[in-house]
């Protein structure tokens, strides 16, 4: 996984050099400057290209992963007139380019995401519908002065646009390389693509599936999710780098790296995965994560924090995130010094579970859906904002540290199929309606159920969720939330609404984060990228998102 | 190697809070700004009621499970954080172990703890390495602060308004927090109670007889061979994947040649990783690559362009903390090497510094007029390696998480050599090597002591570039043009008045001059700062770079 960071002219003329901070910058060297406020991301090399007379510089921050020696980016095709900055893994690169070696005999990848720009030669803009995986690019035609922006459908992997005061365009995968120099920031969304010149470009949604818009009434197929959920590890296994996977302790990324053992086991049946867990001493975590290991005989390490450990990085996590949503911050810390300790260890890739709650409707708040409709709209819209929350934690932390997370359940089409099959299925508590035998379910039900068989031990394949900020031990969210209340005083919190006016923080602790915020991203447009993350207060949810605040959780610890 | 910092306040008292940063806030994120020498972990102690706060951010190399920092004695009075190697450990350790039965140090720099509580300050007398640490013993409220003997490993030092002493590894750390800050002086020591810390004051412990001393000994070239052995035998302890530099000159090629010979010795099937940059087509990587293939290494060559390296120029600055031309010329393709390098994994790398200072093989050594400025010359530069060379190779490396050993600077081995006398090591006619006065290249007995067959001879033999030179005429050429497209005619007239510490003589000092004030304001921090210029005195011209100095054409011509 990379950064990616470009500037078009408005005009498709040059950007004359400018004085920036106190001193003179040529437009490759305000690319360059700005591009290495996400050198995190791509800690290995960094290539720039410049079209000096067209206005147009890209860059590309690499970390290694895919095509070692070859991959360095920005690609420019054979002609010289396509130039492509990428960030992510297309998963379908292998017979895309088996297809592609078909027209251009001896074609040979120089990565995953090289495959795009010949693509591009070949299908226009129908080439979003042939690729799949974690993706944001930027295309450059340097004879039309047209480009392609685009994301992939879940918006796995971020990219922000803006736009200076000259008009100009800037793409970065993170805010942090466009606070300075841009008027109006926003959010790419997810599953959508630009193309045009600068000033005419035209917007649409490359990714449109019927379980958006009507209720889906498929039922559920165990051993056909089964296959469709070991498909998607396998292709998230393509890495010519050590890898790892998370175990956090529940269902979902247990799940993940005990089908990973099995796929790698194919071809080694010695392999051990690399595990890793993260929590305060005793944390309840700990003891689902080793059962786990054991049973899929991992390298497993458990990383053992210090709470003043993980609230020194308080600032640091803010800025990396991007956002101030109080869960996301939360759940963010112990991940962060997680992140950072797999990355001493040589490992650049680790796979997680991420995405599972919200195609299966894992929250402990879904047991309060009302009906199937509502239940389903949820879903939708919890995976339309996954790149707000889950995503956007997951890959930025991960990334504050060059490492990549991969998200099998992520998978364009295993999230198709899933969010195909009807909400009946699905439904956490007395609702659900499994093979139509309606009876009190647990959530995830269906998924737990695909897996029964020798997978993971059942302690763990039927443990009730908790989310991850409590599963890290009890103590760490009143602590956080200790400290961070610790620095507000009441006449400051008085004021919130005056001083943020939007998305107007209504704790303490929610007031702390968002000065941090304001001052690493001034300005109103950086505040309305962020999404807070709550529960359904309509369903009678409470509003404070850790998961033992749902009564739910209390209910089954009290069994 | 790692990053360490330390805020002491003056009376030994709590620190009050700072608008809203607590002590463990304000250490933390100013430690922060060094967080790329550490980038495995970050260890923070605080002892709040005496105003104490000690961070480590750490790059494990040596005991990677067990030497977190700061380390602790067991009665848990004595705290230390240390950034460097010693050398020495295991034999200390063992003689320790005398005392302690049962003694494990956790990694080398524990053996510190330990011998403090033996000897006391004189415990410098003891260890033999590159470091510089921070030691606080709350029982005696004392501090004892110190830096290897020729300044391998920075450390500054400086005060704050409220009269708070700070140390940290880099300057970038007290910049915007200290009033007053400076060098903290290779080879001192500063002890003392917390109460006398207003008048804490750095004094030397190292004492070399050479320092004042015309050495009159003759060399011994098995003695030098056994040496320099012996030096690169100890920098070989390393629990983590490491490789060498190898610039295609002699002195880093010598110590390739050696580290493969010991590794050999351990398994015979032992391939050193070695690596070069240099631009496409750099006369260098012709003669690292005769080295590789004579030592059997696994060799890798990084080919970068002009643009690649001039990309770098702010960064490298910033990570420098110097404007002097040399310093920055020789350190960019440095920078970019280092990047490469740690992405393969490796995390320790040697070099081979320090031979030209104390060997004499610098170009315009060859103008010395007699032995006496000969030998005074040696000792200058020795002293100022900790801003010129070293600092650079310390800070290029550390920038992104890689530590670089230096064998030629072993403390043993520099005594040794700037013992021998000068009549034998003085390049160019007045060399009296056995008694037998004749022309002779400069680092001549370095070179006869490894004749034989460590290094084909065309390397052993070759005349030194400096190794800005070495990488590449083109860059040389690029960088004075590029500084002049960001400084006028008229700026540059105006220097004194702006910059009246050290003023710049050309565009291209003014540029890098105007880049550290922009990161580190204020006189203080430009004090820091020494010019590396060969002795106009004795008629060289000032253009730092190897090619101006005239013996190189001529040394051509005898080799």
């Amino acid at each position: 996984m990379c950064g990616i960071f470009a500037i078009f002219s408005s005009d498709g003329r040059p950007i004359e050099t400018q004085c920036f901070q106190g001193s003179k910058h040529s437009l490759r060297e305000l690319a360059y400057r700005q591009s290495g406020r996400q050198r995190h991301r791509g800690p290995d090399s960094t290539g720039v290209v410049v079209i000096p007379e067209q206005g147009v510089a890209m860059v590309h921050e690499r970390l290694r992963i895919v095509g070692v020696e070859m991959g360095d980016q920005p690609f420019v095709s054979d002609s010289g007139d396509l130039v492509l900055v990428a960030n992510g893994e297309i998963y379908n690169y292998l017979e895309l380019s088996a297809q592609i070696a078909k027209r251009r005999s001896g074609y040979k990848p120089k990565s995953d995401c090289h495959v795009i720009l010949e693509l591009y030669q070949d299908y226009g803009l129908e080439l979003l519908q042939h690729i799949t995986g974690m993706y944001a690019f930027a295309l450059y035609d340097k004879r039309s002065k047209e480009l392609l922006l685009a994301r992939d459908p879940f918006g796995i992997i971020p990219m922000y646009i803006g736009e200076d005061a000259a008009g100009n365009v800037w793409i970065a995968s993170e805010l942090k390389c466009l606070a300075a120099c841009c008027d109006r920031v926003e959010t790419f969304t997810p599953g959508e693509a630009r193309f045009g010149r600068v000033g005419a470009m035209r917007r649409w949604r490359h990714f449109e599936q019927p379980w958006q818009k009507q209720l889906p009434s498929l039922p559920c197929d165990l051993s056909l999710l089964r296959a469709s959920l070991e498909s998607a590890v396998r292709t998230h296994l393509h890495c010519d780098v050590h890898f790892g996977a998370l175990l956090s302790g529940g269902v979902d990324s247990s799940l993940i790296a005990s089908i990973a053992t099995k796929i790698m086991r194919e071809t080694n049946p010695s392999y051990r995965l690399k595990t890793f867990s993260v929590g305060l001493r005793n944390a309840p975590d700990f003891e689902a994560a080793r059962q786990v290991a054991k049973y899929i005989d991992s390298e497993h390490t458990e990383l053992i924090f210090e709470i003043d450990e993980a609230l020194d990085g308080i600032r640091d996590i803010v800025y990396h995130l991007e956002t101030y949503d109080v869960t996301t911050v939360r759940c963010s810390l112990p991940m962060l010094l997680l992140a950072r300790y797999i990355k001493s260890t040589g490992i650049k890739m680790i796979l997680s579970g991420e995405g599972a709650d919200e195609i299966f409707g894992g929250y402990l708040y879904f047991h309060k859906a009302p009906n199937y409709e509502q239940f389903h709209e949820e879903l939708v819209k919890r995976v339309q904002q996954l790149h707000l929350s889950d995503c956007l934690r997951a890959n930025k932390v991960a990334m504050a540290k060059g490492v990549e997370l991969r998200v099998p359940f992520l998978d364009t089409e295993f999230v198709n199929y899933v969010m195909n099959i009807r909400p009946q299925d699905k439904i956490p508590g007395p609702l659900n309606e499994f093979k139509d035998e309606r009876k009190s379910r647990m959530e995830k039900f269906v998924l737990r159920a695909a897996f029964a068989e020798d997978y993971l031990p059942d302690a763990v394949l039927w443990r009730q969720k908790e989310q991850f900020s409590d599963g890290v031990g009890y103590d760490w969210i009143d602590s956080i939330r200790r400290v961070a209340t610790s620095h507000v005083d009441d006449a400051e919190f008085a004021q919130a609404a005056e001083r943020f006016p939007f998305n107007t923080p209504t704790t303490k602790e929610a007031f702390y984060y968002r000065c941090i915020f304001e001052q690493q991203f001034p300005g109103e447009s950086a505040a309305r990228t962020v999404v807070r993350w709550v529960p359904r207060l309509d369903w009678g949810c409470p509003e404070d998102p850790s998961g033992r605040a749902q009564a739910v959780h209390q209910n089954k610890s009290e069994q | 190697m790692c990053g360490i910092l330390a805020i002491f306040s003056p009376d030994g008292r709590a620190i009050q809070a700072q608008s809203v940063h607590s002590l463990r806030e304000l250490a933390y994120r100013q430690s922060g700004k060094q967080r790329h020498r550490g980038p495995d972990d970050t260890g923070v102690l605080v002892i709040a009621e005496q105003g104490v706060a000690l961070v480590h951010e750490r790059l494990a190399v040596i005991g990677v499970e067990t030497g977190h920092q700061p380390l602790q004695s067991r009665d848990g009075n004595i705290s230390l954080i240390a950034n460097g190697e010693i050398y020495n450990y295991v034999e200390l350790a063992r003689q320790i172990a005398t005392r302690l039965p049962g003694y494990q140090p956790k990694s080398d720099s524990n053996v510190i703890i330990e011998l403090y509580e033996e000897h006391g300050a004189e415990l410098l007398q003891h260890i033999r390495g590159m470091f510089s640490f921070v030691l606080y013993d709350r029982r005696r409220r004392q501090l004892l602060v110190a830096r290897d003997p020729l300044g391998i490993i920075p450390l500054y030092m400086g005060h704050d308004a409220a009269g708070n002493i700070w140390f940290a590894s880099e300057m970038k750390c007290l910049t915007g927090v200290c009033q007053q800050l400076g060098i903290f002086p290779p080879g001192h020591v500063a002890a003392g109670t917390v109460e006398q810390l207003q008048q804490l004051q750095p004094v030397r412990y190292y004492k070399p007889s050479w320092r004042r001393v015309m050495p009159t000994r003759q060399v011994q070239l098995q003695e030098l061979r056994a040496q320099l052995e012996l030096a690169v035998r100890t920098h070989l302890q390393c629990d983590v994947p490491f490789g060498a530099l190898l610039s295609g000159g002699v002195d880093s090629s010598l110590i390739a040649a050696i580290a493969a010979r010991i590794m050999r010795e351990r398994n015979a099937g032992h391939k050193l990783r070695t690596f070069s940059v240099g631009m496409h087509g750099s006369p260098d990587f012709e003669h690292a690559h005769l080295v590789a293939q004579h030592i059997g290494s696994q060799h890798e060559e990084i080919a970068f362009s002009v643009e690649d390296c001039l990309d770098g120029v702010r960064d490298l600055i910033y990570h420098l903390e110097s404007y002097d031309v040399a310093t920055v010329r020789c350190s960019l393709p440095m920078f970019y090497l280092a990047r490469h390098i740690k992405s393969t994994g490796i995390k320790m790398i040697l070099s081979g510094e320090g031979a030209d200072e104390i060997f004499g093989g610098y170009l315009y050594f060859h103008k010395a007029p007699n032995y006496e400025q000969f030998h005074e010359e040696m000792v200058t530069r020795c002293e100022q390696l900790h801003v010129s060379d070293i600092l650079r190779a310390n800070k290029v490396t550390m920038s992104k998480g890689l530590e670089l050993r230096v064998p030629f600077l072993d403390t043993s081995l520099v005594d040794h050599v700037m013992s021998i006398r000068p009549q034998d090591k003085i390049p160019g006619p007045l060399n009296e090597y056995l008694g037998q006065r004749k022309w002779r290249m400069e680092k001549f007995v370095l070179r006869q002591a490894f004749a034989g067959d460590y290094l084909p001879d065309a390397v052993l033999w070759r005349q030194k570039e400096q190794f800005s030179d070495g990488v590449g005429y083109a860059l040389i050429d690029a960088l004075p043009e590029f500084a002049a497209r960001h400084v006028s005619d008229a700026q540059l007239l105006a220097a004194q008045e702006r910059f009246p510490i050290n003023p710049p003589k050309t565009k291209e000092a003014f540029y890098y001059r105007c880049i550290f004030e922009e990161q580190f304001p204020g006189e203080a921090a430009a004090n820091t700062v020494e010019k590396w210029a060969p002795r106009l005195d004795w008629g060289c011209p000032e253009d730092p770079s190897g090619r101006a100095q005239t013996a190189h054409d001529q040394a051509y011509g005898k080799c």
